[in-house]
């Protein structure tokens, strides 16, 4: 197994709080995975709070709106291999919750 | 947080596919106040834009007005009523006739517009089939839509419609950033919210694809229509997992490129389909029925790859063959297909299943696109009919035919009524059944029950199917609506809550598994895209009829199919007998 190490920027609009989460996301090796897959993972199997985009998800690099900063850089959660360390935060400051924008 | 009520308008249209984008053009060019809402992003949701993949979706229409249009000359002395008779005979006699004419008749018409409102043309995929961009089809009618004045309510999912006196008089939605409940009044509704994709857990959809539109129409007393026609796409994604649902292979398979193998590294095909059967269908829209259920049954024979699926494989010798690929089609060496393609330029395969893609059966309406409950309208994948047992033209001209009548129509139902207002009675029971997991601590979590629902219908409701199994799906998806009911959620906060967000998609789609179990288990024979390996004939002289659903309790009523210009011969055969029969008609 392939351990992929996560640390997200959270934001909960009820309790009006910020933090930072890490959790740790096994996958087969050699297990081709997007970001997207990780989020998954976590919502499925870790943490049920989570927020991403998912709600309207082509998951085919089709629609754009999965958007989110990898290690500081603007990706697509869904076209983004997912990388054994990785930070992931909101794409921009008008954060709904967790790494949900209004883009 | 109680239920708020928002400005009435004449027309809402739930979805912004193609088909609600189109029905609110219709609606508002018919003097409606309109108002569309819409899950997603308003231009890029859906079926829609995934169609043909964002390489070549294509949109169907008749040669003769083809030709006309200086688009192609290739069936230029072609007629609706050929048209007609090739849909009728592929659709094995199921579809709506008196749809279908709808759908011949005005094709064209429909065209004709969306390359006046700026279309690209990109070419020709076949006869009758031009080749267009998914994404563009949304951005041209997104465009007309707001120039007419039509209002979006975006990132914002409809649950229910508000039902009074037997009329409906609008809907309810959740705004899901902020997770408020608002009521919509409205005089007419018109539902196009796409397939059901997401009832199975391999499917080629949108994640916003959930038959919600389905199992509120049926909550609202309309009915649903050949529930078990399910097309599937014979080779869709399902490993690697970064790419699952992606129908990349399936264009390969379409155009010509690559060959499908067992665990073995064999073909199978063949042992499936006759060789007439493969030389004169495997190039036509037929091969997603015949490539499912040969991939199906060599996965069950026990031939399949371990992880699931068949492998999908593009040799990569000689080396021109590549090259002719990249000619042939250009997107692969771009964004997420150069991805994929690199997985072939190491010499790997693509394993690759039979997944859910089109519903050819949905909320049944009449020619007028009008439902049994006054003021409710369907348009598109959502409604149920014009393809019978197995779609063989362009969904993508359904729903611009059905979205431009169900606009039209909707319009002239409101201009003739008065606004019904809702009170307590009508909403306070929808409310209390949205909020209810909010209010439990304990229970199990709606994505567990979902897991769930996706083991029996992945397990039951596939290409071929049987009696059994299809009884257990059924128990089993009843115990899953009882389990959720009493459904718990760790998230307690409305926002963005996706926990409570499955809950309300479940709410509508094991119904609609149910009724897609129900209709199968009803159905005893195999007809186009319904194959039962109890009942492997088909049989024309018992089972020419529609199977019709109303009510929570799925009752069932066995309607003769609308047979209004052409009729089958009276005959039982076996299913790929009677197929070989239909593809020599082909020809
Ligand atoms: C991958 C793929 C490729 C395809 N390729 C082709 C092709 O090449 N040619 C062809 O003819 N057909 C193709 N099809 C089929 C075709 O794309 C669809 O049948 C057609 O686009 C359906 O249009 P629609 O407007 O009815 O539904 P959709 O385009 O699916 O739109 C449904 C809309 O309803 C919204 N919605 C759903 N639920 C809710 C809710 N609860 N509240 C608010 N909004 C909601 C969705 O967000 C979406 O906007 C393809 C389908 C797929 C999946
Ligand atoms: S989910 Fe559509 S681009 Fe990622």
């Amino acid at each position: 197994m392939k351990d992929y190490h996560v640390t997200i920027r959270r934001y909960s609009p009820t309790e009006e709080r910020q933090w930072t989460q890490e959790y740790h996301v096994p996958f087969p090796e050699g297990e081709e995975v997007s970001v997207m897959n990780v989020l998954d993972y976590i919502y499925r199997r870790l943490d049920p709070t989570l927020a991403y985009f998912d709600h309207a998800a082509c998951r085919q690099a089709a629609c754009g709106k999965c958007l989110l900063k990898l290690n500081g850089e603007v990706r697509l959660a869904c076209k983004e291999r997912a990388q054994e360390e990785m930070l992931l935060e909101p794409v921009n400051a008008n954060v709904v919750k967790d790494l949900l924008c209004r883009i | 947080m109680a239920m708020k009520m928002e400005k009435a308008y004449d027309v809402i249209v739930v979805g912004s596919g193609g088909g609600g984008l189109r029905a609110a053009i219709g609606a508002a060019e018919n003097g409606a106040r309109t108002l569309v809402i819409c899950r997603g992003k308003a231009n890029r949701s859906g079926a829609t834009l995934l169609a043909g993949a964002n390489i070549s979706a294509d949109i169907a229409c008749d040669g003769a007005t083809l030709d006309r249009l200086g688009i192609s000359s290739r069936l230029a002395d072609d007629t609706p009523e050929k048209w007609f008779a090739d849909i009728v005979k592929e659709g094995f006699y199921l579809n709506n006739q008196e749809m279908l004419t709808l759908f011949v008749e005005t094709a064209g018409s429909r065209l004709t517009e969306m390359t006046e409102w700026g279309l690209t043309i990109r070419g020709m995929e076949g006869e009758r089939e031009v080749s267009v961009f998914g994404s563009d089809i949304l951005d041209v009618l997104y465009k007309k839509a707001r120039e007419l004045g039509v209002t979006f309510l975006q990132d914002t999912m409809f649950t229910d419609l508000i039902v009074k006196d037997g009329q409906v008089c609008g809907v309810v939605c959740v705004d899901l950033a902020e997770g408020g409940i608002l009521a919509v009044p409205s005089k007419a509704v018109v539902l196009a919210t796409g397939g059901a994709h997401n009832i199975f857990p391999e499917n080629s959809g949108s994640t916003d694809l959930c038959g919600e539109g389905q199992a509120a129409a049926l909550r609202a007393g309309a009915e649903l229509i050949d529930m078990e026609m399910i097309s599937f796409c014979p080779t869709v994604t399902r490993y690697p997992l970064m790419y699952k649902g992606n129908i990349l292979p399936y264009i390969f398979i379409s155009t010509g490129y690559g060959v499908l193998l067992n665990k073995y590294g064999k073909t199978f095909t063949q042992r499936y389909l006759s060789p007439k059967v493969e030389r004169l269908a495997l190039d036509t829209e037929w091969n997603k029925m015949l490539l499912s259920y040969a991939i199906q049954s060599e996965i069950l024979a026990g031939r399949g790859a371990a992880a699931g699926g068949v492998y999908f494989s593009l040799p990569k010798e000689p080396t021109e063959i590549m090259e002719e690929l990249y000619l042939d089609l250009p997107p692969l060496k771009k964004g997420i297909y150069a991805d994929i393609m690199k997985i072939f330029e190491a010499g790997r395969s693509i394993t690759v299943q039979p997944s859910a893609h089109y519903f050819e059966g949905g909320i049944r309406v009449a020619t007028d696109m009008s439902t049994c409950v006054p003021g409710l309208f369907a348009a598109g994948e959502c409604s149920g009919g014009m393809f019978g047992a197995n779609r063989v033209s362009a969904a993508t001209t359904e729903m611009l035919v059905e979205g431009a009548k169900a606009g039209a129509s909707a319009a002239a139902f409101a201009a003739d009524c008065d606004l019904l207002t809702a009170g307590d009675s009508e909403l306070s029971g929808i409310e209390e059944e949205l909020v209810r997991p909010f209010g439990r601590s304990e229970g199990e979590a709606p994505g567990a029950l979902k897991e769930r629902m996706h083991e029996l219908t992945a397990g039951s409701l596939p290409v071929i199917r049987c009696e059994k199994k299809l009884n257990d799906a059924i128990a089993g998806l009843e115990e899953l609506e009882a389990a959720l009911a009493s459904a718990a959620m760790q998230d307690k906060g409305r926002a963005y809550n996706r926990q409570w967000r499955e809950y309300l998609e479940l709410r509508n789609m094991l119904p609609c598994a149910r009724a897609v179990a129900t209709s199968a288990l009803l159905r005893k024979e195999s007809r186009g895209v319904h194959i039962r390996s109890d009942y492997f004939v088909t049989d024309n002289h018992n089972c020419l009829y529609n199977i019709v659903l109303s009510g929570m309790d799925l009752r069932e009523q066995l309607v003769p199919a609308v047979l209004t210009k052409m009729r089958p011969e009276d005959c039982c055969q076996s299913y790929p007998d009677y197929i070989e029969k239909v593809v020599e008609t082909l020809e």
